[in-house]
């Protein structure tokens, strides 16, 4: 237990301290606010104010969807260059959990999406966003982001498993915002494709984070935090075991400078 | 001196047709790259549905279709800044080349492929929301595809010779550039929608008009319109191109001063 508390406490701390250095982590924030205004001016235009609240909503997760991307992609192998990895393996701490822990960190990126976007909104349109229940909205935004990065974790591994995979790393960003309806709710798709996008964690907590924004009752709300906890662990699951199998063989194969 | 333009230009696309070997293969390109921009069509497109307007379902999803040519074409500022991370930006300092026209080559791979994906993006999503093509419109929308890629490439060289010397913050300077362009050229809302000065600023974007061409093409707009659109998006292309021109001619001028952009 030791391990893996101290992995995730150190890697929380690690990416906390470094995101306040480094002007770099604050990239994926840039899109937040002119998503906003692409978003709002549409349903405004449309006279559909009624949706304006998830034209904050959508800018606050493809930040955290953009994030997590970035980091995933990037945190292992800068370890390697900067010297760290050997190390951090060597170290009795958990590596999954580190992973885990930093990209945590990261996550935290979505507060100033979020406040970027409420401010975009209310600046520059004159709509303030109310949130109508503060409890699930909370609730729902921090289980999203855990998720989120539990499901960085799991890419983080296929990554550094895969190498080739990062090629492809940009063009995740388009596809997720789509299927799991950031903007719009994934009810509205077919069947099939509905089906296929309740697989992922981020359609149960985009409906949810509207959800609490809006003045109507949030029902099954605890069936819906648990459905994003339980995708959010079963993505740190299998990158878990996936970072702990390549460890191990890159151990035994001393191939870690290959990473 | 044309000729020899040419050869610049030519020899420069060299690296082009290479770097774009190493990027992508046939596959990640197909399965990878097209499906993202396709997605991203779709994902505009169905805030349209969202609204629930038909008509405002067709002006989202083609103007969300030509937005593709603009986020393939800013690849360019990045791909722009690869010479000084290479180590080899101090030959070409060196060299007699003129640097506005080998970075013209240089990235000539992204309005290469806008163009395919621009016509795709055209082509197949717009039926799925209520839009019919007819054979003859196919042909004038690829052209205008191409036409809209090389002079929203032309715009995007002159963000590259910015990024050349602020080149830690090429990705900044595309991804507001892009999300700039959408949302004010008109893909989204009509440009009457924003204020005076933001339409003003949006007739030197190209991407302007070509969706104007492009609605005009869908609405059964007269040839003359058509070819007003194209040759007011052309003519700020090629503005843009003589503004990277000299805009790459003084970055160079004070790299051979010695302003640590070779080091």
């Amino acid at each position: 237990m030791r391990p893996l508390v101290l992995g995730l406490w150190s890697g929380l701390t690690f990416q906390t301290r470094q995101m306040t250095r480094s002007v770099d982590s604050y990239f994926a924030l840039v899109g937040a606010p002119f998503h906003t205004v692409v978003f709002l001016s549409m349903v405004l235009y449309s006279g559909r104010t009624d949706l304006a609240s998830y034209t904050v909503i959508a800018p606050t997760l493809m930040t955290l969807w953009t994030a997590a991307l970035m980091f995933s992609g990037e945190m292992i192998s800068e370890d390697r260059e900067n010297g760290r990895l050997e190390p951090l393996v060597a170290s009795p701490l958990s590596f999954p959990a580190l992973v885990f822990g930093r990209l945590c960190g990261a996550m935290l990126i979505s507060v100033p999406a979020f406040v970027l976007a409420i401010g975009v909104a209310g600046v520059f349109f004159g709509h303030w966003v109310t949130v109508h229940h503060p409890v699930v909205f909370v609730l729902a935004a921090v289980t999203t982001a855990l998720s989120t990065a539990a499901t960085a974790t799991a890419l983080s591994a296929l990554f550094i498993v895969a190498p080739g995979a990062r090629i492809v790393q940009n063009t995740l960003s388009m596809p997720m915002f789509l299927l799991s309806g950031v903007m719009v709710p994934v009810a509205l798709f077919p069947g099939w494709l509905e089906g296929l996008s309740r697989v992922l964690y981020l359609s149960w907590g985009a409906d949810l984070m509207r959800d609490a924004l809006a003045p109507g009752p949030v029902e099954s709300a605890a069936f819906r935090l648990a459905m994003v906890v339980l995708l959010g662990a079963l993505a740190l699951a299998f990158g878990s075991a996936t970072l702990v199998r390549f460890l191990r063989r890159a151990r035994a194969e001393g191939t870690l400078s290959r990473v | 001196m044309i000729s020899r333009a040419a050869t610049t230009v030519r020899q420069a696309a060299v690296l082009a047709r290479v770097d774009m070997s190493v990027i992508y293969t046939w596959r990640t390109w197909l399965f990878g790259w097209l499906v993202r921009l396709l997605c991203q069509v779709v994902f505009y497109s169905l805030i349209g549905v969202l609204v629930g307007d038909p008509e405002y379902t067709v002006y989202v999803v083609l103007g969300a279709a030509v937005l593709i040519c603009v986020a393939e074409t800013m690849m360019a500022t990045a791909s722009t800044c690869w010479d000084r991370h290479q180590g080899t930006l101090g030959l070409l300092a060196a060299s007699p080349i003129e640097p506005g026209l080998f970075f013209f080559g240089r990235s000539l791979q992204w309005p290469a492929s806008a163009t395919v994906t621009t016509s795709i993006a055209l082509l197949a999503v717009p039926p799925f929301f209520g839009v019919t093509w007819s054979p003859w419109q196919v042909p004038v929308l690829v052209g205008i595809a191409a036409l809209a890629s090389l002079s929203g490439y032309c715009m995007t060289l002159v963000l590259g010779s910015v990024a050349l010397v602020f080149s830690g913050a090429r990705n900044v300077i595309s991804t507001i550039a892009t999300l700039y362009i959408t949302a004010f050229c008109g893909a989204v809302v009509p440009l009457h929608y924003w204020p005076a000065p933001i339409r003003w600023a949006a007739q030197a974007l190209p991407a302007t008009h070509a969706l104007e061409a492009v609605r005009l093409v869908e609405g059964g707009g007269s040839a003359v319109q058509v070819l007003t659109a194209l040759g007011l998006m052309v003519t700020a292309g090629l503005a843009w191109f003589t503004v990277a021109f000299f805009s790459f001619r003084l970055v160079f001028a004070r790299a051979r001063a010695g302003n640590r952009l070779l080091d």
